[in-house]
């Protein structure tokens, strides 16, 4: 019986791989994801998945930012906006391929999202919220004044399909996969991104940053760099958007996204990788489950009726969420796991 | 050998995904179907939560209204129509995955409530081979059937709206007008200005300028001063709900001579509560409906049907043009519907493929007296261009202009 796990090495602290176990569950969440998923879902179940899989993106860049580095940002949909035009203006007007246009989209929103992060050096908690809410206004401002650059009001930016071998996405795999390869090159990132003296340094400045400066961690640095990850991969989940609806305009990228991927890296757990891809499968599931809920138990209601029940139940259900278990979704899982793991002796 | 081993099943791992991207079912491309003899499934993506929560509720309640009453008195040619509303929230992703949903259940139409919602969907309708419907609303590129053939606007666009109306002030005022604007921030308002801008210079008259109202603004009064500082002879608005109201009780405060007109969206009793009938008697706007309060046919034909089964009236009814629009909707669908049963007969298996036929079938129909004109081919999706105007007096709307159709939209693609 296992009685805890006790790291007699610092490469031990950090390693990818905690136990022998590890390797295999994320072989096997790999294997599930690139080979069941594709062959046994249905295409509902595709688009249903590739929505969580952009949401898992875009929360896991807001959760580099607000969960590492303790820096809040009510500006994330700006910069997945300033995202998905650049990519989607370089390759319909340049003509560039996607794969320059994706990571130069991704450079764009980072780099725009510096001159907000400069913020955060003057001003903390709600205050830098209400700078960054800054950003969300500038963008949607620009998207639908500067008609030169979106071309009309509606700002409708094309996104030709990719179709790169078997890669094709005007298919709903297609999608599925360009979207979920995307995610786990961002897990990927993250994750070795905190193993390393920047990703420490960025905790450290959350935890105190006079204490980080104290040691040689400088705070301007760090949540600059921050900010700059962190929009980076917004602006993926941007353009990962683009792609998959094959084009964007300018309702898209509304506060109302920016406050989502809050909700999903609090209901899944701050802090924490799995916590973000939790939280993002939990806020755009709960809505289709509860919907789904109704009829299978027997509850027939008027479309007027339901469509306010649903949205009531969801609130509930979050609030509900955040007063049981503070600690997200991988809190929740954790403690289970935890129970099972110590089991007959755990408490 | 550790490493070897992690080598060998990523290789294994990297082999099974390309072969997963080269056999995966893609559900694309293949079109829904309606089987023979069955239900036809339609969609409807919902927007009754939201920002344009109004609009989704008058537009939904007539369509399921429309079709509760079809499907009772026997269906279209011995057909019934399944109504599945899925709630939006006039969000995008809900869309996407609401869209997937009626692909799933064989919807060979979705209807589609808000422009950012239409936008959407436009290229997945393609992909999928499923028309997307969306009246008054949307975006003017969308009038173009070869550019974008699964996407029917089938009635006036918000720049169609703007030019009827400048065309009836200046057949009523005289050209040597000045007409000023203000616009509600999200795209549809802006289109509606750009509109009322290339119509007044078409016709000689003067544009004297525009107000933009940020979208979730909670007070309209700089607005309101900006626009009566335009100094213009009659001012348009894009603006909604509460944002309308507050702007037609800040013009009637500060200007209160001055002729004030609207979109569809603001053609409603909410807009006359709300600002008071002494300030909004001469108020006029432009519908692409013909309001409910006018009693058209079809109208009568859903009052006969509450009186037989006993039910009372639906009290959206009263918003008038809201409700006026969802039966635009409903009776186009309703057309489609039968336009698609003539061409595979009644038994027939109607797909979204046919439906597309149908859609661009539909000549000189006139929706049980709901609509003007609608006639749409491969080419033309736009169905009509025409709008009725209505006015304020004594308290309630009454129609002063039939179909009226403005000049034409300088940036429209050319249809013709």
């Amino acid at each position: 019986m296992e009685t805890g796990r006790f790291h007699e090495k610092y490469a031990e602290e950090i390693a990818v791989y905690g136990t022998p176990y590890r390797r295999v569950w994320i072989l096997a969440v790999l294997a599930v994801t690139f080979v069941v998923v594709p062959l046994v879902a249905s295409p509902y179940w595709l688009v249903v998945l590739t929505l969580v899989g952009i949401a898992a993106v875009g929360a896991t860049g807001l959760n580099v930012l607000v969960g590492y580095a303790g820096q809040i940002s009510l500006g994330h949909a700006a910069f997945a906006a300033v995202g998905a035009y650049t990519s989607g203006l370089l390759v319909s007007r340049a003509d560039a391929p996607f794969w320059v246009a994706i990571p130069t989209a991704m450079v764009a929103a980072g780099v725009f999202s510096l001159i907000f992060g400069l913020a955060s050096l003057r001003v903390k908690g709600l205050y830098l919220a209400i700078a960054t809410l800054a950003a969300q206004y500038i963008v949607q401002w620009i998207l639908s004044s500067w008609t030169w650059i979106t071309g009309g009001f509606q700002g409708i930016v094309i996104f030709e399909p990719i179709q790169v071998g078997p890669l094709d996405t005007t298919t709903p795999t297609g999608k599925y996969l360009l979207v979920f390869i995307a995610l786990a090159l961002v897990v990927m990132f993250v994750e070795n991104l905190m193993r390393s003296r920047s990703g420490r340094a960025m905790i450290a400045v959350r935890d105190q940053d006079i204490a980080a400066a104290g040691s040689a961690v400088s705070p301007l640095r760090y949540k600059l760099l921050a900010f700059f990850i962190s929009s980076a991969i917004a602006g993926l989940s941007g353009v990962l958007y683009g792609y998959n609806a094959g084009l964007v305009s300018t309702e898209v990228f509304t506060l109302a996204l920016s406050v989502q991927y809050l909700a999903m890296i609090l209901a899944g757990g701050l802090g924490s990788i799995p916590g973000s891809l939790l939280g993002a499968a939990f806020i755009t599931m709960l809505p289709i489950w509860l919907r789904d809920l109704l009829p299978a138990v027997g509850i027939e209601l008027s479309a007027s009726v339901e469509v306010h029940l649903l949205t009531m139940l969801f609130g509930v259900a979050i609030l509900l969420f955040l007063i049981l278990e503070p600690r997200g979704l991988y809190g929740l899982f954790r403690n289970v796991k935890d129970y099972f793991r110590m089991w007959p002796f755990s408490y | 050998m550790k490493r070897r081993m992690t080598k060998g099943v990523s290789l294994a791992l990297g082999l099974a995904l390309f072969a997963t991207a080269c056999g995966g079912e893609d559900g694309g491309g293949e079109g829904s179907e309606g089987s023979s003899g069955e239900d036809i499934v339609i969609g409807v993506a919902g927007a009754r939560v939201g920002p344009i929560a109004n609009v989704g509720e008058g537009v939904g309640e007539a369509v399921n209204d429309w079709f509760e009453m079809v499907n009772a008195n026997g269906g279209i040619n011995g057909r019934k129509v399944k109504i599945e509303e899925i709630e939006t929230k006039y969000e995008v992703p809900p869309a996407l995955e609401a869209f997937a949903r009626f692909q799933q259940s064989g919807a060979v139409m979705v209807a589609v409530e808000g422009t950012a919602l239409s936008d959407a969907l436009t290229p997945v309708s393609e992909q999928s081979k499923i028309p997307i419907i969306f009246p008054g609303q949307g975006n003017l590129d969308t009038v173009d059937g070869e550019a974008f053939p699964y996407a029917f606007p089938a009635g006036p666009l918000y720049a169609h709206q703007a030019t009827a109306t400048v065309q009836q002030q200046v057949d009523e005022l005289g050209s040597d007008i000045s007409i000023g604007c203000v616009a509600w921030e999200p795209p549809p308002g802006r289109e509606y200005c750009e509109g009322v801008k290339n119509a007044t210079e078409s016709l000689g008259a003067e544009f004297a300028g525009e107000v933009v109202i940020p979208a979730a603004a909670a007070d309209v009064d700089a607005q309101v001063r900006g626009a009566v500082a335009l100094d213009a002879d009659v001012v348009l608005h894009a603006a909604i709900f509460g944002q309308a109201v507050l702007l037609l009780k800040g013009l009637c405060d500060q200007a209160a001579d001055l002729p004030v007109g609207a979109w569809h969206w603001a053609i409603t009793q909410n807009e006359i509560n709300g600002a008071g009938a002494e300030c909004m008697e001469g108020k006029f706007g432009a519908s692409m409906s013909t309001l409910p309060s006018d009693e058209p046919e079809a109208v009568q034909m859903l009052r006969d049907y509450w009186e037989e089964t006993g039910s009372d009236p639906n009290p959206v009814l009263e918003e008038n043009s809201l409700y006026g629009n969802g039966l635009y909707i409903a009776t186009v669908i309703e057309e489609g519907i039968r336009q698609a049963l003539e061409i595979v007969g009644d038994d027939g298996e109607v797909t979204g493929e046919v439906m597309k036929q149908a859609l661009e079938s539909i000549d000189g129909y006139e929706g049980y007296g709901v609509t003007c004109p609608i006639t749409m081919s491969e080419k033309d999706h736009s169905g009509n261009r025409a709008l009725n105007i209505y006015e304020i007096r004594d308290g309630s709307w009454e129609r002063v202009g039939d179909c009226v159709t403005g000049p034409p939209v300088t940036n429209e693609p050319d249809v013709s």
